[in-house]
């Protein structure tokens, strides 16, 4: 199934066009020195307490960013706690933390991922990852998958498959990005509108956080005051995971 | 000359499953790699930082003979850095398959991002191959001078490799080596840096507990000069019937070989007893899976046994006078330090960021367990084979291993 | 499209894309596409977003049924194609099970405002939807041969011919007046009303259906206790809540239970979890108490001594709702903790300290499903269970187990022209707390050894996978082999499938019609509507809509079916023609189905027509009144109508359509002077006439050939109440009257639960017990197939102790063989203390040899282990009843 603009998007990537490297650079150095302000800082806290394990959302994220097989934008562990009698799992989904200071953004070598200025979501521009993985090894949480280009065998084919990630609307072709792209959970940030916002209510809200059966995962702007995931840290102990490395996760947990 | 034919056979063999390999990339991607999202670096990467860490030993073994003027290293000076040359190339042919969008290399120069150990890495080994390729142009100018006027294809290749060069005059060699002399100087922190800089690549992950040390930068010098001089030795041994020909050079190499082994042993093992102190959980994992992990033998049997044990026992013993050892001795560094590639980059990786990650989800890509797949080691085996190709190639059309003219004033100063 | 073709192509482009990344180094050009928008990365044209985002095509509302659960979905339908499933958020199942929970968050606009939630089969349910395994053409067994390991041999075939073969194989059965010799199988809540009046019609009282693999032991044991089949525990007002072997939240089946149980822990609930195996629900708990199995009905005894020893109990509910209490009190007085640990291996302590904390923490639940409800002696275990909550009065009482309020869509079975005399096959009758969805064991163990009343010769199997989900796969195949016509309707070529002589391609649920009660407190309606279905359909005489393969609905195929036989009702009219609502002939199949659905929502609680309801916000209805608690107390309001001359009505005297019911005679109702035959069939009760059986008030006069239910209770002169809908009109105890009626093997039922064990215990031989369960990623022997959810969960691994491992000399991942005196299955082994070391168990679901290319080879099947068996009172299918011994392979 070929996508008009898709298509065209494609061929015009392979085409060598006329812009000299230095308008690039050009370029980069507009588009830094537009640099959106600070408007948001979406971020996610997870009750542990409410988790169930049934991993709904695991499967809602895939339906919605339509990832292949070996990619899962979260996953949920069930470990034991340490020193828990009788193997008692503690559940935990997991998704990408958005750190404040994402370790995997400063090892790119292209600049390919990065945290988005106006609201701090930690993104790849799938057409400019060279796939060198680098970011994957730096990550310290696990939360970057890479697109080897398999696909599910016994679903429906490929090319059925459209991805609305980045609002981006990908066909999914056995060579074109996202694979052969590293890729990583985006807070669904497509179902943001226009102006950046989500709308709960309007079903514009990250999949997992939408789907999940104990609403253990809960998702809002961290810098607005009045939002369900400030109140909560206001008045609950929340902890991030690996602390020490002084990543800043956008992701608390409540244990 | 059996010697030099078997690598012929081997290099050319080589090329098959390069072919098939590079073919199986272009139309499947990465589909057919085993490596996945929790290990996400294997065979290619641990090819790509052992062929850049010969490249930077054996220049910076050049270095002795062209900034130090170590004489007695004199005769493989040029094989050293045309060694350097060709495991750079292989090295980044190595990291080019293995990158998700090969069309896309590119970037790195026009979008470089500095921050990234990554990006400093290519910028500084562009400059070292610039440098590397007018330093080795400089050292042969005027043999190729003389050759271009050699009947046949060797004649015509040497004009043109050599820019249609004709000054053979004594003035011009000086010239050109006082250039030489310069660049190696300059290559000499450049090698340095960057081969570092690869091995920052891996410490400043803080993720990878058994990667973040201080120490790898310069664990990764040391072991790129053990095995570069021992590539060398085999190279020298190979290409310029170097135990007939070069007998006492072969021993020499032997001893710095040796020595480097063992101060990078001492480094090792001691970068592991700090870890092991520090006990982080996850340096002391992968410790534990590089030493009775499934693919325990990777360290016992290759890095241990073939590529220290060994080549320390011949070399600290009699056998070190004789040169056939060495070569072998040498062989086996340089087939160690394949494990020693691999046992860097696999196990450091193969340690979950979180527990029970690889658990939580059933699939190939999610898992701690690699072992390289066919299509991997096709093109491993296919670039190993490259290297073979390309240094008879060498052999053939460029004076890798005629002498310079013992001219006291070439070198210059320090001695 | 060959692939060396597509290779070729490939090679090609990315090797040209590569040449133009060296040129445009070389030039030091650009694309365009790389260079980076401000806040990046650039969306795609605005076009695309129309095309394919979330306000493209349409989002349908309808309801799950990846399992039973029936949840409240959207659907996201784009250019033809379901994109997605999202949780409905109109839809009570999807939030909580009482409504002040419900409304308290509720916006008309938008419905719960937290948003409701479904589960990952729910998610993944396209997985399946699109499956390239589906079966999609009616299919013809070609090998006569038929067994277990029997290739069927498919031949595809027409639905002309699939419909009319199979109508001539089951009309001579009618014609021959022996229309009981076909057998049928459904579902339990999808279009189980036109199978049911097929089967009515047709002539057949062999009618049964999935509950009879499921919970009737459970709804035997509530029955028996306080006169209500399914109550449903309000989690989340609850202090104290008390599981015995249920696994809510992760055998998830009415979403909202993983919600209402985390909130009712959130607001301070206390839960312990009594199974032998730390289950995922157990995770969540305070506590876990490890039981060896089928024993929690010694437990709940015990649990009853210290709560009335200790004079714990409700005393107020106990005296005014209850009966036979001080036989139970001396049945539990030697029902020490010390007595139960020898049964249960909980030690006494726990036992005490539950039983105090129980009957302390106010208001307190205890609940039991599968676990305990799936051996033998589950009935009685289970009414012990029920009976807690009658000691500490919760019963519909907030935090409590609630009386379902079942008014929904109302549906009355098809009458056929002659009444069906024949018995049933599995002699249902002899189960004195059998259930209408019958006895399948005993049903296949007739079929084998032709030991029933006569031999069937057809079959019809419905959306249901006997051979692996009944007990005893063997036993089950060869049962079903001996019928001479078996129809499979399935989605895929199940494990049952490969038994059929015809396998009818079924639907998914996104491609069909339904309405579903929902199981909260309050009544709740929802629609299931097909999402998807084939703008083309194979030629076929029939008019239908058709799913994604053109294939017919079941309910439409059973109409067809119907058609082809000509069936007809008491009114001799072709009910499978006729409207429901009009009365006009209907040919279209899905039309037809479409008046019966709207007659059901019209005549019941809705009182809205199909149409009406798919407008209504995420096409469901509730009540908005809500959850009613202590049902039980409220008066009963007379119905019937007195008039001063004493002729008792059922509707005012202003009603057209009213009928003279009864006459009154000396406060009593008559059908009729009693010279002339009359009968008393009520009485009048605190000024109001009532149809009544002694104490017990009905809903319809007690006469030769009638049974009508139970609506309330008066003692003596007492007003009228709804009371508990046992003979007493109050929670039983005790139950002198049990013991005259005689359990399948002819023993007396115990008027109280005592404890005994379950007929098949460990022994020498076969020292382990083995149980299984259900968890969040698969519903029952369906799923596996789909590799979204096989992702999550690729087989299932036997738990073992780390105790009875060493003992076993069994190590972590091991490959083990698991044997009973039944058959041998190989498993892999994980050691875990969350398993209690009597027991071994795992997960049931895997372990198929058909179904599909993903699930087939998966896993290990447990029902290969176990035999036909049956509990003696309810006739339900004992799943976890096995022993086993396990070695190393
Ligand atoms: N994801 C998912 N959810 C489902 C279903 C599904 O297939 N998949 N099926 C739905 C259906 S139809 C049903 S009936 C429900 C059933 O839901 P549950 O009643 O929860 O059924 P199970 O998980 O089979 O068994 C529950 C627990 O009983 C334990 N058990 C086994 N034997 C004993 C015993 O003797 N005593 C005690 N105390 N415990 C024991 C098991 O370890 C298990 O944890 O789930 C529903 N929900
Ligand atoms: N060992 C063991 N056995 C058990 C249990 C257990 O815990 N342990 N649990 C028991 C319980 S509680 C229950 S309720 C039963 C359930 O047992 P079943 O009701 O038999 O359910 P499934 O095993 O899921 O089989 C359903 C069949 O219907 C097919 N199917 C799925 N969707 C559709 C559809 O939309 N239309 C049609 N026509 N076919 C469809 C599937 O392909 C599959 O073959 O299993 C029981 N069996
Ligand atoms: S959906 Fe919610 S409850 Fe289920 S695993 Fe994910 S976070 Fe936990
Ligand atoms: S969790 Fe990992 S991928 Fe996400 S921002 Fe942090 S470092 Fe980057
Ligand atoms: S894989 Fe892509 S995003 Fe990650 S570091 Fe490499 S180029 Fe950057
Ligand atoms: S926020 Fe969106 S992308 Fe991230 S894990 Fe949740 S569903 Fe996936
Ligand atoms: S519990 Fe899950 S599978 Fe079952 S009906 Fe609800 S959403 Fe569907
Ligand atoms: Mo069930």
């Amino acid at each position: 199934m070929a996508v008009a603009g898709i298509s065209r998007r494609q061929a015009l990537k392979s085409v060598a066009a006329g812009a000299a490297t230095t308008a690039i650079l050009a370029h980069e150095a507009v588009a830094a020195a537009t640099t959106p302000p600070r408007k948001h800082h979406w971020g996610m806290v997870i009750d542990t307490q409410r988790c169930v394990g049934c991993e709904a959302c695991v499967i809602a994220c895939k339906i919605e960013n339509m990832t292949p097989p070996g990619v899962f934008y979260t996953v949920v562990t069930r470990e034991p706690l340490p020193g828990s009698r009788n193997d008692r799992p503690v559940f935990m989904t997991k998704p990408c933390f958005h750190c404040e200071e994402p370790p995997c953004v400063p090892v790119c070598p292209v600049n390919a991922t990065y945290k988005r200025p106006s609201d701090g979501i930690v993104v790849v521009d799938y057409d400019r990852c060279i796939g060198c993985r680098y970011c994957i090894a730096a990550c310290p949480y696990g939360a970057r998958w890479f697109d080897f280009g398999d696909d599910f065998q016994f679903l429906p084919a490929a090319g059925d498959q459209v991805s609305p990630e980045y609002k981006q609307y990908r066909v999914r072709t056995p060579d074109g990005s996202p694979v052969g792209n590293v890729r990583k959970c985006t807070f669904c940030l497509h179902l943001q509108d226009e102006s950046g916002e989500y709308d709960r209510s309007a079903g514009r809200w990250p999949a997992c956080a939408k789907t999940c059966p104990g609403h253990a995962i809960i998702f809002g702007d961290l810098d607005d005051p009045e939002s369900e995931v400030s109140k909560i840290l206001r008045e609950r102990n929340a902890v991030r995971l690996k602390e020490e490395l002084g990543t800043e996760p956008s992701v608390y947990y409540l244990l | 000359m059996t010697l030099k034919r078997a690598f012929w056979t081997v290099g050319l063999l080589g090329l098959v499953p390069l072919g098939i390999g590079f073919y199986l990339r272009l139309t499947t991607g990465h589909e057919l790699a085993n490596y996945g999202s929790i290990i996400p670096w294997g065979l290619g990467v641990a090819q790509y930082i052992y062929f850049v860490g010969l490249s930077a030993g054996a220049f910076l073994l050049s270095s002795l003979v062209y900034v130090f003027g170590v004489k007695r290293f004199e005769p493989i000076g040029r094989l050293a850095v045309f060694t350097a040359i060709v495991s750079l190339l292989l090295a980044l042919l190595a990291i080019w398959v293995d990158i998700g969008h090969m069309e896309r290399f590119w970037y790195v120069f026009v979008y470089a991002n500095f921050t990234s150990p990554m990006a400093w890495m290519i910028w500084l080994y562009t400059a070292y191959f610039v440098l590397l390729v007018v330093e080795f142009w400089l050292l042969m100018r005027r043999d190729l001078a003389v050759a271009r006027t050699l009947p046949g294809w060797r004649g015509r290749v040497a004009s043109v490799v050599g820019l249609w060069s004709r000054d053979t005059s004594d003035a011009g060699l000086v010239r050109d080596m006082r250039w030489v002399k310069v660049l190696a100087a300059i290559g000499v922190p450049l090698a340095i840096m960057f081969h570092g800089g690869v091995g920052a690549l891996f410490g400043v992950l803080a993720s990878r507990p058994y990667w973040h040390s201080g120490l790898y930068p310069i664990i990764f010098l040391v072991s790129a000069l053990a095995s570069g001089g021992a590539l060398l030795a085999v190279a020298s041994a190979v290409f310029q019937e170097g135990w007939r020909a070069h007998r006492q050079m072969l021993i020499d190499l032997g001893r710095v070989v040796l020595g480097l082994l063992l101060l990078d042993a001492l480094l090792q093992f001691s970068e592991i007893l700090v870890g092991l102190y520090g006990g982080d959980k996850g340096f002391v994992e992968s410790l534990q899976l590089v030493l009775s992990g499934p693919y325990w033998w990777v360290f016992w049997i290759d890095q241990m046994l073939l590529g220290l044990a060994f080549p320390v026992i011949v070399l600290a013993s009699r056998l070190h006078l004789d040169p056939r050892w060495v070569t072998a001795a040498c062989a086996g560094v340089v087939l160690g330090f394949i494990g020693v590639r691999l046992n860097i980059v696999v196990p450091g990786l193969s340690v979950e960021e979180i527990q029970g990650l690889t658990e939580a989800i059933a699939d190939p890509r999610v898992s701690l367990a690699y072992f390289p797949s066919a299509f991997e080691w096709m093109i491993a085996i296919g670039i190993a084979g490259l290297g073979f190709v390309l240094f008879g190639l060498g052999e053939i059309f460029l004076p890798l291993s005629r002498h310079l003219q013992p001219d006291a004033n070439v070198h210059g100063g320090a001695r | 499209m060959s692939t060396t073709n597509v290779s070729r192509r490939r090679f090609l482009k990315t090797a040209t894309a590569i040449g133009g990344g060296l040129a445009g180094t070389a030039i030091g050009s650009a694309t365009a596409g790389i260079v980076r928008a401000a806040d990046g990365p650039s969306p795609g044209p605005a076009e695309l977003d129309r095309r394919f985002g979330r306000d493209a095509g349409e989002w349908i509302a309808s309801c799950c049924n990846a399992c039973g659960g029936q949840c409240g979905i959207f659907a996201h339908v784009v250019e033809g194609k379901v994109v997605k499933i999202e949780p409905n958020s109109w839809n009570p199942n999807n939030y909580s099970n009482i409504s002040s929970d419900f409304f308290a968050d509720y916006d008309p606009a938008v419905g719960v405002r937290q948003g409701a939630t479904i589960c990952p089969k729910g998610n993944a349910a396209t997985g399946l939807l699109y499956d390239p395994d589906r079966v999609q053409q009616p299919r013809k067994r070609t090998n006569p041969k038929k067994g277990r390991d029997e290739d069927p041999v498919w031949q595809d075939i027409s639905w002309e011919q699939a419909i009319s073969e199979i109508a001539d194989r089951l009309r001579p059965l009618r014609e021959s007046g022996h229309p009981e010799e076909l057998l049928w199988w459904s579902e339990d809540h999808s279009f189980t009303h036109p199978q049911q009046d097929f089967c009515a019609l047709f002539g057949t009282p062999n009618y049964s259906n999935h509950s009879n693999l499921c919970d009737v032991e459970r709804k035997a044991s509530f029955k028996m206790a306080m006169g209500d089949e399914r109550p449903l525990a309000d989690f989340v007002e609850s202090k104290y809540i008390l599981l015995f072997g249920w696994n809510p939240t992760s055998a998830l089946k009415w979403i909202h239970l993983a919600r209402i149980i985390t909130a009712g822990i959130e607001r301070g609930a206390r839960m312990v979890v009594v199974d032998p195996y730390l289950s995922d629900t157990a995770a969540k708990a305070h506590e876990w108490v490890s039981i060896r199995p089928a024993t929690d009905g010694a437990l709940a005894l015990a649990m009853a001594h210290v709560i009335i020893r200790d004079d714990l109990y409700d005393k107020d509910f106990v005296r005014d709702w209850t009966s036979g209490f001080d036989e139970y009190a001396s049945l539990v007085a030697d029902k020490t903790p010390e007595w139960a640990e020898g049964i249960t291996t909980v030690p006494a302590r726990t036992i005490e300290r539950i039983a105090r904390e129980f009957a302390t923490t106010q208001p307190a639940l205890a609940d039991v499903w599968s676990g305990p409800g799936q051996h033998t002696n589950g009935v009685q275990g289970g009414r012990a269970i029920a009976l807690l909550n009658a000691l500490v009065g919760t019963f519909d009482r907030p935090g409590g187990m609630m009386i379902p309020d079942r008014r929904g869509a109302k549906w009355s079975q098809a009458e056929p022209e002659t009444p069906i005399t024949a018995a049933r096959f599995d002699g249902l009758g002899d189960f004195p707390f059998g259930h209408g969805s019958g006895v399948y064991g005993r049903g296949f163990q007739r079929l084998i050894d032709g030991s029933g009343p006569y031999q069937p010769k057809a079959g019809m199997c419905v959306f249901q996978n006997l051979v692996m989900s009944g007990p005893g796969s063997s036993k089950i195949a060869e049962g079903l082999s001996k019928l001479e016509t078996f129809v499979v309707v399935d989605t895929h070529e199940s494990e049952t499938a490969r038994l059929a002589d015809y396998l009818i391609p079924g639907t998914h649920f996104l491609e069909r019609y339904d309405v579903n009660a929902h199981w909260v407190t309050w009544p709740a309606v929802g629609l299931r509507q097909p999402v998807v279905g084939a703008a083309e359909r194979q030629t076929s005489p029939w008019p239908y809509r058709g799913g994604i393969f053109g294939q017919m609905a079941e309910y439409e195929f059973v109409a067809a079916l119907g058609r082809k036989l000509g069936l007809k009702n008491k009114a001799g009219a072709d009910f499978f023609s006729v409207g429901a609502l009009s009365g006009e002939p209907i040919e279209d199949l899905t039309a037809w189905y479409e008046e019966q659905l709207s007659n059901e929502l019209k005549k019941g609680a809705p009182g809205v027509t199909l149409d009406e309801m798919k407008a209504l916000p995420g096409a469901v209805w509730v009540d908005e009144k809500g959850t009613r608690y202590e049902k039980y107390a409220a008066p009963l309001k007379p119905t019937l109508v007195v008039d001063p001359d004493g002729t008792v009505w059922d509707k005012p005297a202003d009603d057209p359509k009213r009928k003279q019911q009864a006459i009154v005679v000396a406060g009593d109702l008559w059908t009729g002077p009693e010279a002339e035959g009359g009968v008393k069939v009520g009485r009048i009760i605190a000024g109001g006439a009532f149809f009544t059986d002694g104490d017990r008030i009905l809903n319809g006069p007690k006469l030769e050939g009638k049974k009508p239910g139970q609506i309330g209770y008066a003692i003596g002169g007492s007003d009228p109440r709804r009371g508990f809908f046992t003979s007493s009109g109050k929670v039983e105890f005790f139950n002198a009257k049990l013991p005259e009626k005689k359990d399948v093997n002819g023993q007396p039922v115990d008027a109280a639960p005592e404890y005994r064990p379950r007929e098949w215990m460990p022994n020498a031989e076969f020292p382990l017990y083995l149980i299984n369960w259900k968890e969040a990623s698969h519903t029952h022997t369906r799923s596996q197939n789909n590799q979204l959810l096989v992702a999550l969960k690729p087989d299932n691994p036997l738990i073992i102790s780390a105790e009875t491992a060493t003992k076993f000399g069994i190590a972590d991942g091991d490959e083990v063989i698991v044997e009973s005196p039944n058959g041998s299955v190989r498993a892999k082994a994980s050691l875990s203390s969350r398993m209690h070391p009597e027991v071994v168990g795992l997960m049931h679901g895997f372990g198929h040899w058909a179904l599909g290319r993903v699930a087939k080879g998966r896993g290990t099947a447990v029902s290969d282990l176990n035999t036909i068996r049956y509990d003696p009172l309810a006739g339900q299918a004992c799943h976890k009843e096995i022993c086993v011994r396990i070695r190393r392979a």
